[in-house]
Order: structure tokens, then sequence, then C-alpha cells
């Protein structure tokens, strides 16, 4: 090394020495997480109170798109999920309505004074039960015969609990579909059917967004019995068919989904518990 | 197995209950037909790589498809359409027809199926599907069986390999 290059790096670490310094705190400071932690916070705070208060602002449009996109994507999804409970409230509401009813009806006869009046009553206090159901039902309890999960247009049964089955349910699955489309397009656009009576036998009709479940009932059903009736429908549908693609009907499906229906309703009864 | 629901539809007389006859020995009575305009019967096929077991929709015959009630068509995975190679009145509005049906059911399968095949010569047969505004799929003959099991093999096969994408 020549004299004047002695000098040079003698003159370059004078200069350079608070330059160096400077570079050691700096990367001392990035190796270590404490100090660097330290540093960032301040700054981190500042970005997260800016992005808290100004959210909306910032990514407001974003997100609606997004939601907007997933609600869309999931849209059948969403309305089998919204179904059971809307059914539920309405169900609910109808039932205190119909409670309401048959308390007038109560009403009016335990101021009957018939002979007939009195003994319907005096036989409605022996079993404990009110008057006006024995009137509004008869003495035969229901049962059920068979239960139906059918896709809701295309009328392919998706899957059944039939303790008593003799009949083609295919068959008869396909036949109801029609009957409800044909009933859909002649007389209600807007509703659809829900109960078909037949002799001492009725179809109660409960529709979903992709499906509708359809039990053929024989006996007489109480307002209050068709109430708990559907709200197990629905109580099955929210808890066992949210995940089922309706889209695609095949035997693994038909047989998960009447496994399922087997497991809900092989011990249920109308018998209050 | 797979589940395929397909519709049976075209003008009145072309043939669809036959074809629906030859193709299933239906179980049910011909009433409902004439009750609610429509008869439902199955038949199980085998396609290559699985089985489907279709739900044949036998429309009442109407002379416009938007006499037909809408809610037939929903949900469809196949629709043959039928029309009467001696009735030029059963296939002069195709285009109208065919349009209408795929509007109503975008994802079903269609078929345009020239029926009666019997009633006319080879020579008669060419005129008329030189003439026509939608090729037809396939020519049959209900009366004598000619291609009443391809037609709906084919038919079958299609929907289970879109079913099964």
């Amino acid at each position: 090394m020549t004299q004047e290059e002695k000098a040079l790096q003698q003159l370059r670490a004078i200069l350079l020495q608070s330059d160096r310094q400077k570079m050691e705190t700096l990367e001392e400071t990035l190796d270590t997480p404490e100090k660097l932690e330290e540093k960032m916070r301040p700054i981190m705070t500042k970005q997260m109170t800016y992005l808290r208060d100004n959210f909306k602002q910032e990514f407001g449009g974003t997100v609606d798109k997004m939601v907007e996109s997933k609600l869309e994507q999931s849209k059948e999804q969403l309305l089998d999920v919204i179904y059971p409970v809307l059914g539920q409230m309405i169900t609910k509401y109808i039932r205190f309505q119909f409670q309401a009813l048959k308390d007038r009806i109560d009403s009016q006869l335990k101021h009957a004074f018939s002979t007939k009046g009195l003994f319907r009553l005096f036989k409605a206090r022996l079993l404990g039960v009110d008057s006006s159901e024995m009137i509004l039902q008869g003495s035969d309890k229901p049962i059920i015969h068979q239960i139906f999960i059918v896709t809701q247009h295309s009328g392919l049964l998706a899957g059944e609990y039939a303790p008593t089955a003799i009949i083609d349910q295919d068959m008869i699955v396909g036949m109801l579909t029609a009957i409800k489309a044909f009933a859909k397009d002649a007389l209600a656009q807007n509703d659809d059917l829900d109960t078909i009576n037949y002799d001492n036998y009725r179809i109660e009709i409960q529709n979903f967004h992709q499906y509708y479940a359809a039990i053929i009932i024989s006996g007489s059903l109480s307002v209050a019995e068709n109430g708990r009736l559907s709200d197990e429908i629905n109580n099955f549908a929210t808890a066992s068919l949210n995940n089922i693609d309706f889209d695609i009907i095949d035997t693994d499906v038909t047989d998960e989904i009447s496994s399922r229906l087997k497991d809900k309703f092989q011990d249920f009864t109308f018998e209050e518990q | 197995m797979l589940k395929a629901k397909v519709l049976l539809t075209g003008n009145f007389g072309v043939g669809k209950t036959s074809l629906f006859q030859r193709f299933i020995h239906s179980k049910f009575d011909e009433r409902y037909l004439t009750t609610i305009g429509v008869k439902v019967d199955k038949k199980q096929l085998s396609v290559d790589g699985g089985e489907v077991e279709i739900f044949l929709w036998d429309v009442a015959g109407e002379v416009s498809q938007d006499k037909v009630p809408v809610s037939y068509f929903l949900g469809a995975h196949g629709i043959i359409y039928v029309f009467d190679l001696t009735r030029p009145l059963t296939y002069q509005n195709l285009v109208r027809d065919i349009s209408y049906l795929k509007e109503l059911a975008p994802k079903a399968t269609v078929k345009i199926v020239a029926n009666k095949k019997d009633l006319v010569t080879q020579e008669q047969l060419s005129k008329i599907i030189g003439t026509l505004d939608v090729p037809n799929d396939i020519v049959t003959s209900a009366k004598t069986g000619e291609n009443v099991e391809n037609l709906f093999h084919d038919l079958a096969h299609e929907i289970f390999t879109k079913l099964k994408k």
C-alpha cells in the first residue's frame, strides 16, 4: 500500500465513522425484536388508528363487492338456511292465532247449556283435554306413514323414511311434484301447494328453496300437532340438509338423507313428551 | 346411480306417448295425463361409467310450447322435443319452440326428434330434414321402435357426462 492509499484510508475512516456507527445501531435495532417493536409500535398504532377511523373510506367498496359476490355464490345455501327459520316464525305466529281462536271457542262452550255441550265438557275434563280440541280433532290419532324429501322442481326423491312403505316412492313423488307444478301454474302463481287430502289420509307439504318435504299422515291432526311436526321438519332441515348438494341426486345422497330421516323420525310420536 | 328428470314435449299427436310407451312399460293410468297434463314414469339405463335413472315426464301435446305449464320444465336435466314428419305444422315453429325451451331450462340437454319415420319415404325424409330451421338430432319410429332406445340412451349418456363433470 502506498503512502497516498494509507492517507486516503485514514481519511475515509474519519469521514465515515459517524455513518458506520449509525449503520451498526440500525442493524442492532433490526436484529433485536424488542428494539424493533419499540420503534414500530408508534407507527403501527398510528396506522391502526387511521385504518379504524377510515376503514369504510379505504376498503368499504372492496368489502362490499366481496360480500356481494360471496352472497351471490352462496345464494342457494343461504336461502336454505333462512327458509326453516322464516318457516318457524310464521308457524309460531299462525299457531298463536289458532290458539287464540281455540280459546274463544272454549270460552263459548263453557257457556253452552246443551246436554251435548255439557257431556262434551264432562268428557273433556275427564280426559284432561280442551273441549275445543275434541271438536276440532277426531278421536283417531295421527300416524306418519311416509316422509319424503324431494327436489323442488325436478321432483326427484332425495330421501325417504317409510315405516310402512308398500308403494313406489319415486313414482309417487314424481307425480306429486307434477301436481304441485300444475296447481302452482293453474291456481296461485306465488303460492305453493301445502296440503293434499284424500279419504283419511293427507299429505302435508313443507316447501324449502331447493327441496320440499312431503309427509303422508293418516288420522286427525290437530293444529298443535301440525305445528309440532312442522317444527320437527324445520329442525331437521336446518340440522341435516344444509350441507347437501341438491343439484345432483344419486344413490349416495338418497341413502344419506334417508338414514338421517330415520335417525330423526323413527322414535317420533305426536304424544306430548 | 344418478337420477335425472327428462321432459317429453311437442305438438299434440306427434307420438310422444307412443315413444314413452315404447320406452317404458308404464304403470300409471292414462287418466293422469288427461287430468293434469303430465304423466311421470321412470326407467333405469346403463351408460359408460355408471347408471342413470330417468324420470320421464310425458307432457300433453299443445300447439305452442308456451301453453305447457312453465313449472313442468323447471329443474329438467333433459328435454325431448318431438315433431311429426308427416305434419309440417308440428315443425314449422322449431326455432321459436326450442329457444323458448332453452330459456326455461338452460341447463337441460335438448334433443330434437323427428318421429313417424315409418310413414315417409327416404326421399321425403331427406327433403323434410333439409327444410328444417333447426337441425334434428335423431329420426325415430315409435311404431317400429327404430332408434327409440338409441334416443334415450344417447340422452342419458349426455346427461350423465354433464352431471359428473
